[in-house]
């Protein structure tokens, strides 16, 4: 009985991903004046979920339907629960192609991209995904139709340490990072980095992501020129916390944790002196028509408040998912996936146009952290950059 | 001399905090024979009282800590009622198992109150550091110690010296016995779980200052609070709180002279080592189950 039991979800599971596959051949209202789905995977629970993380798309998805839609379509989004782990990212997936969307956009970390690629390949529907891993690029999937709408690891570790061994000009450094395969790999590009330009001296330490407690790498810091943080936000703000208690004065730089530390006020001002931070863009400090643009029409919709930085590549995804449905002329899929590999998009964070890896954005900005969210300061914009290295 | 100083005054204000949840542990221990496992939630319950009463209500910091106290008290006692009255009679593991229901409902009711947001409590130190012999101290991590200090010796005073103490040594002694005495279990339970309750509620509002406050803050904290507590023995308040600083000091001596990369799995090869050349504990001589 048990065994009937197990069989039968099994096997209805199994027809619901074989139809989801054979079906999907983009929404079938295509050129129907049926509205355009996009399925969006998110954090949409656990510790990520924040309260904002719709805010971006949903202002994305009011901005094109306030313009007539694509092709006289409305477009709408359903979100799923992609979280964060392979076995999220593929069950949030399965159940997306169910639905038979016209592409999905927001898988976030390399292992649900690289557990996803297989089904997004036989399933055909284009993907963009924000992953950062330059291991995701198109030669190494094997897969045509997954783009990338964020920089890679490989192009903010570069832009970090260019600014670095450009501007502090240190000889020695202290390199924290946290132990998981993300921040090891950025944490040897960084050390690569640093000794390409000269750095002599690199004192490393590599912490959980739970610690509670960075006495020891803190100290081991002491008498460097320059700390370099690639983490999480917990970690690089009681970095920045301890730091300071222990009077490390010597500047830190970090990855784009500073957004999240900045954006919710987690250390006080005080505790930033001398912090920079790496990060995809920064439309509030953007000079550029579409930046400004959208931070009027974030703060007509969301309040007076400063916009969230991490949040306007996914406004971008949209735009340029919509550029590339126009250009393509509907929604079909092999048709849409050519449209992306071709398309170009001024967006709010900068140019989008995918490079032979299926990377579309190639940009990164320095930010000087010290004024705290109101007062900070773009340093310094980094443009072309290429998906495995500088 | 800095750098030995900096990590052992690390490891003391470590200590401290693990050793206000195992008190916690064991006290709940000793009079229910429940290991609660939502202990490290409840501390994360009183980090958000803390941010809620002081930064949203703008409650001044020792009126907000005493308040969390109560309110954190009130939620243990709540969860007595929920969790373990309705299942006294049943098998030790179904309680056991209840706890862990409550730590992931009290998590999400967290999340549903306060969001997945991260957020600060101020110190009332501010920045503040005291600097000792090269190194500098902050002044909360000296408010974490000396707060932990003066709990441990009112606790003793009430186990000693009390007529409650007398009750919860008389059932962690022998329970059948302590209930044909008269001892009024009940009562004493739903107590010892809002005291138990109110110790982490008060080591969330002291650690949170020190850290950032997120759902998951009392969970990591936990871990080495359960390493602490079965080093010194489930029945043994003194021992245990040894046990919490003893880790915590050795766990930051070994990252700064021996390696820092294995700085987490410290307290846990302690733990195992430990319990290798002592199955019952560094200080017990059985760990026993009551129930």
């Amino acid at each position: 009985m048990s065994h009937r039991r197990t069989i039968a979800p099994a096997v209805l599971a199994a027809l619901a991903v074989g139809a989801a596959a054979v079906g999907c051949g983009g929404d079938s209202g295509s050129g129907s004046g049926e509205p355009i789905k996009i399925a969006w995977m998110g954090a949409e629970t656990g510790e990520y979920a924040t309260k904002d993380r719709h805010y971006a798309i949903d202002l994305a998805i009011a901005d094109i339907n306030a313009k007539g839609g694509i092709g006289g379509r409305k477009v709408e989004y359903k979100a799923y629960d992609g979280g964060l782990t392979p076995q999220q990212g593929l069950t949030a997936v399965k159940k997306a192609l169910a639905d038979k969307p016209a592409a999905i956009v927001g898988l976030s970390t390399t292992a649900q991209v690289k557990a996803t690629a297989p089904l997004l390949k036989s399933a055909g529907i284009p993907t963009l995904h924000v992953a950062q891993s330059h291991t995701l690029g198109k030669s190494t999937l094997n897969v045509d139709n997954v783009f990338r709408y964020g920089p890679t690891e490989a192009m903010q570790t570069h832009a970090l340490t260019d600014y670095i061994v450009n501007n502090a000009k240190p000889k020695k450094v202290g390199l924290l990072a946290s132990t998981d395969p993300g921040s090891e790999e950025a944490a040897r590009l960084l050390r690569a980095g640093l000794t390409a330009g000269g750095v002599a001296n690199i004192v490393e330490r590599r912490v959980p992501q739970t610690a509670t407690d960075l006495t020891e790498a803190v100290l081991a810091f002491r008498g460097v020129d320059a700390t370099v943080t690639w983490s999480f936000p917990t970690i690089d703000s009681l970095f920045l916390r301890q730091r300071g208690q222990n009077g490390l004065t010597a500047p830190t730089f970090g990855d784009n944790s500073g957004g999240s530390i900045l954006g919710g006020s987690l250390n006080p001002p005080a505790e930033l002196k001398g912090y920079h931070y790496v990060i995809a863009c920064d439309p509030d400090l953007s000079q550029s028509p579409e930046a400004q643009a959208y931070v009027a029409g974030y703060k007509k919709r969301y309040g007076p408040s400063p916009t969230n930085p991490q949040l306007a590549q996914g406004y971008d995804a949209f735009r340029v998912l919509a550029a590339a449905i126009e250009k393509a002329g509907g929604t079909d899929p092999k048709a849409l996936t050519k449209a992306l590999g071709g398309v170009t998009h001024q967006g709010v964070c900068g140019a989008y146009k995918a490079d032979g890896e299926n990377d579309l954005y190639h940009s990164d900005v320095i930010i000087d952290a010290e004024g705290g969210l109101t007062g900070r300061k773009l340093l310094k914009t980094y443009d072309g950059l290429t998906s495995r290295a500088g | 001399m800095g750098h030995f100083v900096g990590l052992l005054a690390s490891g003391v204000a470590q200590g401290a905090i693990a050793a206000l949840i195992a008190l916690g542990i064991v006290l709940l221990h000793q009079t229910t024979g429940v290991v609660n496992f939502a202990q490290g939630d409840l501390l994360t319950l009183g980090a958000y009282f803390g941010v809620w009463l002081v930064v949203d209500h703008g409650i001044a910091t020792i009126p907000a800590y005493l308040i969390v106290v109560a309110l954190v008290f009130g939620v243990g006692v709540a969860m007595e009622r929920i969790g373990y009255a309705p299942l006294r009679r049943q098998p030790i593991l179904a309680v056991v198992i209840s706890t862990f229901a409550l730590a992931l409902g009290l998590r999400s009711l967290i999340i549903l109150w306060q969001g997945n947001d991260q957020k600060t409590l101020p110190s009332p130190f501010g920045g503040r550091v005291w600097h000792f012999a090269g190194a500098a101290i902050p002044y909360q991590s000296v408010l974490i110690v000396a707060v932990t200090g003066v709990v441990l010796a009112g606790l003793m005073l009430m186990l000693h010296r009390s007529s409650i103490g007398r009750q919860v040594r008389a059932l962690a002694a022998d329970r059948e016995t302590a209930l044909l005495q008269g001892i009024r279990v009940t009562r004493l339970s739903v107590l010892m779980f809002g005291l138990s309750a109110a110790l982490a509620g008060l080591g969330g509002v002291l650690v949170a200052p020190t850290l950032t406050v997120s759902p998951q803050l009392g969970f990591t904290l936990l871990l080495s609070s359960f390493a602490a507590t079965v080093l010194g023995g489930f029945d043994r308040m003194g021992a245990t709180v040894l046990a919490a600083f003893g880790i915590a000091i050795v766990q930051q001596m070994a990252a700064g002279y021996v390696s820092a990369d294995y700085v987490e799995a410290y307290p846990y090869l302690i733990l195992l080592v430990a319990l290798v050349l002592r199955p019952s504990g560094l200080f017990g001589e059985v760990v026993r189950v009551r129930y």
